[in-house]
């Protein structure tokens, strides 16, 4: 056998495609298998060795402690119970309220249902009501709950230089006078607003101040799309992308999943269109193809992932765009030729020949329903304003404005653009600005630092910020307003024209905080304004009617009857119900406004695009991407935020440059070395390289949203910012391309990847075992061949009624008679988002471990993405599979707990019972899904794991912290030495059960939901009672049982209860489809699997692949019988 | 190395030693644990045996969410003002009640019965399936101070939970009802309890009885049918409960500043 044949070709890692020898011990088991790579090395960092604690001393040790505490005695503590002295009316302790809300998280403006107990708020979720989110939620929504509790806010109003604590009539007061005195030398400086209340209070402010001027400025924006369709079609308005309705998605360097502006709707949208769906008989799903140059969240669930350069993005949009036109496909008439050598901008982005015509064609087979998506930071390299042009152009030629491209209700969640800020940068510098207020944005922070805000800042008289932290800019300020959580506050939001959401404070201030909007209106009352005035009228006649200060809350409320109420058709109802029903509702559709008249410029934009004159592609160039955890680091200070790995690289804690396989064998790096990167124009970053598999050879990729300085405890020193390799030239910001430059420095550092660990795979090295991928995939083509494609390889069919399977235990005799609780997971959905993996921290309490633990493998989230790689590592396809405790009915872990601490429950629960718990592990080694997970330390006492409280002191110990509030009450918190796990959301099972019971009915279907799969963007997840028929569980699993279905290692008999959907390419067949086990091959049966080269016909491959499957099958348990 | 048989007796006895020490320890340890017997002083000397047991307040009357929550809760102060802000004012425990909530602070009362967290007990689950409250808290009707009556170990649990008779299944929640078993579950539960107008008259008599001695009140009590009762209770007190549904709070205000002085509070009608 070659060497080459022992490629893998479903991997997870580098080392393990190599075959690194530590890798594949590991995988074969023997030791505690869940010790990542580097385990040694790790654990040296932490500073204990590996065996702290001998057997004997530790007998000895608990035997003291046994006797210690019989010699204590066991009586309680006193506890008290405090009750309310009025009882607040809504409020039943230990009955959770649920409040409609918005989140506050980004500008996107999803609904929220808040779920709290006794008034403090424990978990978010998707308000099905809102039209932007319908019901689900991203990771970085859910994780916004304890950004409230963050101990690090700003806890009242201050000065910045001493600290000290201002009296907010006295900064009121001041900045009144000083505005007075500016006039039309004040700026306010804010990210996206929007929502009729807040837009309404800051025009007011504006009227109280005449000639302040109002800069908007976001670190993402969408100007230099809405500077394009101003070209093209005379109106800025950002549009809304149908991604749901589209068939062939085309995305140019944008990561819509990740970056937005909607990213829960995007996710939701494309994963509604790669759902399965039967067409005339005929499966039939949407097409994703990226163009991108290192794998992003959204490239990852591409059906065609072409790694290209951001300076090759333009060039490829502009050349579909002649293609088009070439062809004479246009919906709209009169498009010139647009003048470009196709063919060498495909050789010079290296696409295969004849790329472009490929997919202006599928464009073109689908006009109507598909769409081209560009832009985002990665695309934001000087050229932005083209690369926009074109796709609108392309857009429009091929039907998509006005299906998927909706401009009836434009957008405005980003509203930002770069030429303002630096007009505003050019302005204080030059001494024309008096005073500075900012909100909403940090752009200390997210600009580069060669476009000098911060020196440019400083000529500012007068600075304030409304920032809840002291972060970057903050701390440039003089005094801090300090806003409230959106938790705490009224408000509004309106992310589309028309689409309006309503905010509710779900908890009291938790500090002497004021809402950003109320300040807005006291301190234009400062400033004589009367907008916001109340008028009392006199008790008595003759005396004075008394005037105060309208609170926030009301202003909304008045505002809502105005512009909401009034003009929304809603005079059917009294303004009372109205109001009421709002609250309750969250989110209100009012009429679309009306359409505007488009041009359409598409002469003058072709002409405009063939004198396009492409950037030069140096050796390497720069890709700046958000990241999906971090975004644009406004919440750097949310531990569950860095603890999660990132949907690709599955590194959490860190950000790094990503550099090819190849490119870091040349330059002789490897996984992280520590970097300096330089732009070419003044930008350096220092970093750990990462080897990403996919990225483009000439592409160094950089992800933002860490290296905060003054972020918070938690945010502080973790990573490094990427914003730092902007460049700012005339009224434009470029992020990406770039002629870059990178040293090794010779420090390196272990990167906490976490796909590493909890390896599933046997030992691929053992001839005695086959071996049945851990994920099936097949394409398209072949599903319509055969049903049974995806099953093609080792067809197991666990699943199949009437199979008869061995049993270890007696269920004949103890069958299920009232629940049967069930998931089925569809990988085609998934978009490896992970919302669900902080929706289920929480909802049970999972602890954040830090770094230096999650470098040990002690990482405790119940659910894990896998990610795995598929075939070259050039040129990778991704895989991505949802990874929790499968409660497996012959559960493996259950037979080898000593104390019972693990058991079987009559609803087919693989319970976990904490206080029988001692520790032992034996669960955890014999686990074969490796989702146990053990605290090796009182985890949940601190904020960023056990080792940055020696550090930090007492301020890392959540107890300290508000912090102890976001803790559901339905939960235990798990102490030290406890084993624990996924239980399909036992508390939800339970109060289900316990609200059924009491209305005397059965659970309705539909109405209980797992944490997991209520959060799921893209709907993936389904959960329910296998023995009720109205489950849709029940359809999934009925119709998918021995086509798509399949369980993760079934072949094992554990009889998973979590039935995964395999995962269907809309892309040509390629090799690995028809048996992807190929090259793994040993011994009897490698003879037929000669993988079949270009063009299958898999009508000819798939029958003998099957009825080898069969042998293979027999040889397998014949194995293992002798064995 | 040649064994004795004293060395030997000698490590038997120590062995023997050490085990009655340890099981000694670990009953002793284990029934402290479990709290049996437990029965603190609290803040204020109040009496169940007078309120429960003499009075017959229904349980349910002061600790209203044990059949909504898991939680059965202590009432918030005002539940024990709405009476006591005009009864038996002359009492220094009484004065030291209305103390507290004048000065806004809650009673610090001592917790008696506590749970492992890990342990999901839901009181309403128990209520609603007809379970008296004095199954597992005793008689304490006739409790001048309460104390833990039952050891609350998982053990004593499963001497219900073992038994048929107690897991209710459809068949016995019907026996239990027909045998007028549910004290309160009618409020919440819709179902057949609902109709039961005898049941639900007996409830509203036993709250007038106890609170409403107040005339106006009178001829409420002398109604007959649920519907009827409910409705004079509503037109005597002059609250406008479509008004509320409504939305509108200032009927609400209106009606608790009506009735501020009156022996009554929101929770006397509204469990």
């Amino acid at each position: 056998m070659s060497e080459q044949s022992h490629r893998p070709i479903l991997w997870s890692t580098l080392e393990e495609y190599e075959g690194d020898p530590e890798v594949l011990a590991r995988q074969g088991g023997g030791d505690w298998n869940t010790k990542p790579r580097g385990f040694a090395e790790a654990l040296e960092n932490l500073g204990i060795p590996e065996v702290a604690l001998r057997r004997r001393t530790f007998l000895k040790m608990s035997g003291f402690a046994a006797v210690l505490a019989a010699a204590a005695g066991c009586e309680k503590p006193a506890e008290k119970i405090l009750p309310y002295v009025n009882a607040p009316e809504e409020i039943v302790p230990g009955v959770p309220n649920f409040y409609a809300s918005t989140c506050g998280g980004c500008a996107a403006g999803c609904g929220l249902i808040v779920k709290t107990y006794e008034a403090r708020p424990i978990k978010l979720e998707g308000n099905p009501a809102s039209p932007v989110n319908r019901g689900t939620l991203c990771s970085r929504g859910q994780a916004s709950l304890i950004d409230l509790y963050d101990p690090d806010r700003v806890r009242h109003p201050l000065v910045v230089a001493d600290d000290s604590t201002l009296a907010w009539e006295k900064a009121d007061a001041e900045l009144a006078a000083a505005l007075k005195k500016a006039g039309g030398r004040a700026v306010l400086l804010t990210g996206t607003i929007h929502g009729p209340a807040r837009v309404a209070a800051l025009n007011e402010f504006k009227k109280a101040y005449p000639g302040l001027r109002h800069i908007v400025y976001d670190a993402f924006s969408d100007h230099e799309a809405a500077d394009a369709r101003e070209a093209l079609f005379g109106t800025r308005a950002v549009p809304r992308y149908h991604f749901d309705k589209s068939e062939v998605t085309v995305l140019l360097g944008a990561d819509p999943m990740a970056e937005g502006p909607s990213a829960t709707e995007s996710m939701a949208g494309i994963g509604a269109s790669r759902k399965v769906r039967d067409d005339h008989g005929r499966k039939t799903m949407g097409r994703l193809i990226a163009f991108e140059p290192t794998p992003t969240h959204s490239g990852i669930n591409a059906d065609y992932r072409h790694s290209v350069r951001p300076s090759d993005l333009a060039p490829i949009a502009i050349a579909i765009a002649a293609q088009l036109q070439k062809d004479g496909h246009s919906e709209v008439p009169g498009v010139p030729s647009i003048t470009v050598n196709i063919a060498a901008i495909e050789s010079k982005a290296g696409l295969p020949e004849g790329t472009i015509a490929r997919v202006a064609s599928d464009l073109w087979a689908h006009r109507g329903k598909a769409v081209v998506y560009a832009g985002g930071v990665m695309g934001r390299n000087g050229k932005g304003f083209e690369l926009h042009l074109a796709t609108n152009l392309i857009n429009a030629m091929i039907g998509a404005e006005g299906t998927i491209v909706d401009s009836s209700r434009p957008a405005n969640h980003s509203q930002g653009s770069a030429a303002s800020v630096l007009g505003l940068i050019d302005d204080m510098k030059k001494g024309l600005v008096d005073v500075l207020l900012v909100h909403g944005t940090n752009p200390v922070y997210s600009l580069p630092e060669s476009a000098g805000f911060a020196e440019a800042m400083a000529k500012v008289e007068t600075r304030v910020s409304f920032s809840m932290h002291k972060d970057e800019t903050a701390s440039l300020c003089g005094r801090i307003l300090p806003d409230v959580h959106y938790l705490e506050n009224w408000g509004d939001a309106e992310p589309y024209a028309g689409y309006v959401s309503l905010r509710q404070p779900v908890i009291g201030k938790l500090w002497d905080n004021r809402a950003f909007e109320e300040s807005l209106m006291m301190i234009a009352r400062a400033g004589g304004s009367t907008a916001f005035d109340v008028t009392i009228p006199a008790a008595k006649e003759g005396d004075e009617p008394t005037v105060r200060a309208m609170t926030w809350h009301e202003f909304v409320r008045k505002t809502w009857d105005e512009k909401v109420y009034q003009s929304g058709g809603f005079a059917a109802k009294s303004f009372q119900d109205f109001w009421f029903e709002a609250l309750r509702q969250g989110a209100l559709e009012l009429p679309a406004p009306a359409a505007k008249d488009t041009e359409r410029n598409v002469a003058e934009a072709a002409t405009a695009l063939s004198a396009f004159q492409p950037a030069p592609a140096p050796a390497l160039e720069i890709a700046v991407y958000p990241m999906t955890n971090t975004g644009d680091g406004r919440h750097a200070n949310n531990p569950w935020l860095l603890e999660l790995p990132d949907p690709v690289s599955k590194v959490c804690w860190d950000n790094y440059v990503a550099l090819a396989p190849s490119t870091a064998r040349e330059l002789k790096l490897k996984d992280g070395d520590i970097v300096s990167l330089a732009n070419g124009s003044g930008g350096t970053i220092e970093g750990p390289v990462r080897i990403q598999p996919g990225t483009h050879k000439n592409v160094a990729a950089v992800g933002t949203g860490w290296g905060r300085t003054a972020g918070g405890a938690v945010a502080n020193g973790e990573g490094f910012n990427a914003f730092a390799l902007g460049s700012a030239s005339g009224n434009t910001l470029a992020y990406s391309g770039g002629d870059a430059a990178i040293r090794k420095t010779g420090g390196s550092t272990q990167l906490a990847d976490v796909q590493g660990h909890n390896f599933m795979k046997k030992n691929p090295a053992d001839e005695n075992e086959y071996e049945r991928p851990l994920i099936q995939a097949t394409s398209l083509e072949l599903y319509n061949k055969s049903a049974e494609a995806p099953q093609a390889v080792h067809h197991i069919p666990y699943w199949e009624k009437g199979e008869k399977k061995p049993d270890i235990w007696r269920t004949k005799d103890f069958p299920y008679t009232r629940h049967k609780w069930v998931m089925t997971i569809d990988l085609n959905s998934c978009t490896g988002c992970n919302a669900c993996m902080v929706a289920c921290q929480a909802e049970n309490n999972i602890p954040v471990v830090g770094k230096r633990e999650v470098l040990v493998g002690r990482e405790m989230h119940w659910i894990r993405i896998e990610r795995y790689y598929k075939g070259d590592p050039e040129d990778p396809e991704f895989v991505k599979s949802p990874m929790l405790c499968q409660q497996c009915d012959n559960a493996p872990c259950e037979t080898v707990c000593p104390v019972l601490a693990t058991v079987h429950s009559d609803e087919g629960i693989n319970q976990q019972i904490y206080n029988r718990c001692v520790g032992t592990r034996y669960c955890a080694n014999n686990c074969p899904y490796k989702v146990r997970r053990f605290n090796f330390y009182n985890y949940s006492k601190f904020r960023k794991g056990p080792h940055d409280e020696l550090e930090a002191g007492a301020e890392a110990r959540i107890a300290e912290t508000p912090l102890a509030l976001a803790l559901n009450p339905e939960i235990t918190v798990r102490s030290k030495g406890i084993m624990e796990k996924c239980n399909f959301c036992q508390q939800r099972v339970r109060s289900a059960k316990d609200e059924a019971k009491k209305l005397g009915h059965a659970i309705p279907a539909g109405s209980l939901k797992t944490a997991c799969q209520q959060t799921c963007p893209s709907q993936a997840i389904t959960f329910g009672d296998a023995l009720d028929e109205s489950n849709e569980v029940v359809r999934i699993r009925e119709e998918n049982v021995g086509k798509r279905g399949y369980g993760v290692l079934e072949e094992t008999n554990v009889k998973p209860n979590v039935m995964y959907l395999a995962q269907i390419w809309n892309r040509e067949t390629k090799a690995f489809d028809v048996d992807y086990v190929t090259a793994h091959s040993h011994g009897a049966h490698s003879e037929d699997h000669a993988p079949a080269e270009g063009g299958h016909d898999a009508g000819d491959t798939h029958p003998a692949a099957e009825t080898e499957h069969h042998s293979q099958a027999t040889t397998g348990h014949a194995g293992r019988t002798h064995s | 190395m040649k064994v004795t048989a004293e060395a030997i007796l000698a490590r038997w006895r120590l062995a023997a030693i050490a085990v009655v020490l340890l099981a000694a320890g670990g009953v002793k340890g284990l029934e402290l644990t479990h709290n049996r017997g437990y029965e603190p002083l609290q803040p204020i000397a109040f009496s169940h045996k007078v309120h429960a047991g003499q009075l017959g307040l229904d349980c349910l009357y002061c600790h209203t969410n044990a059949e909504k929550s898991r939680h059965a809760t202590v009432p918030p102060m005002e539940t024990c003002m709405g009476c006591h802000s005009v009864v038996r004012t002359d009492r220094p425990e009484v004065q030291k009640l209305a103390k507290f909530y004048e000065d806004g602070e809650p009673v610090p009362w001592v917790r008696i019965h506590s749970l492992p967290d890990h342990v999901y007990f839901p009181h309403s689950a128990h209520v609603n399936a007809g379970v008296a409250c004095q199954t597992c808290h005793g008689p304490i009707q006739e409790m001048e101070v309460v104390k833990q009556w039952v050891d609350t170990s998982m053990g004593w649990c499963m001497k219900c939970h073992r038994s048929d008779e107690y897991l209710r299944t459809p068949e016995s929640l019907a026996r239990a009802q027909e045998q007028g078993e549910f004290a309160h579950s009618y409020y919440r539960t819709g179902g057949p309890a609902r109709t039961d107008a005898t049941a639900l008259r007996k409830e509203y008599a036993s709250v007038k009885d106890a609170f409403w001695n107040g005339e106006q009140l009178q001829e409420v009590a002398e109604t007959e049918s649920p519907e009827e009762l409910h409705a004079a209770i509503v037109e005597t007190l002059g609250y406008d409960s479509f008004a509320r549904q409504q939305g509108d709070r200032g009927a609400v205000a209106d009606h608790v500043k009506a009735f501020q002085n009156a022996p009554i509070n929101c929770n006397t009608c509204h469990y």
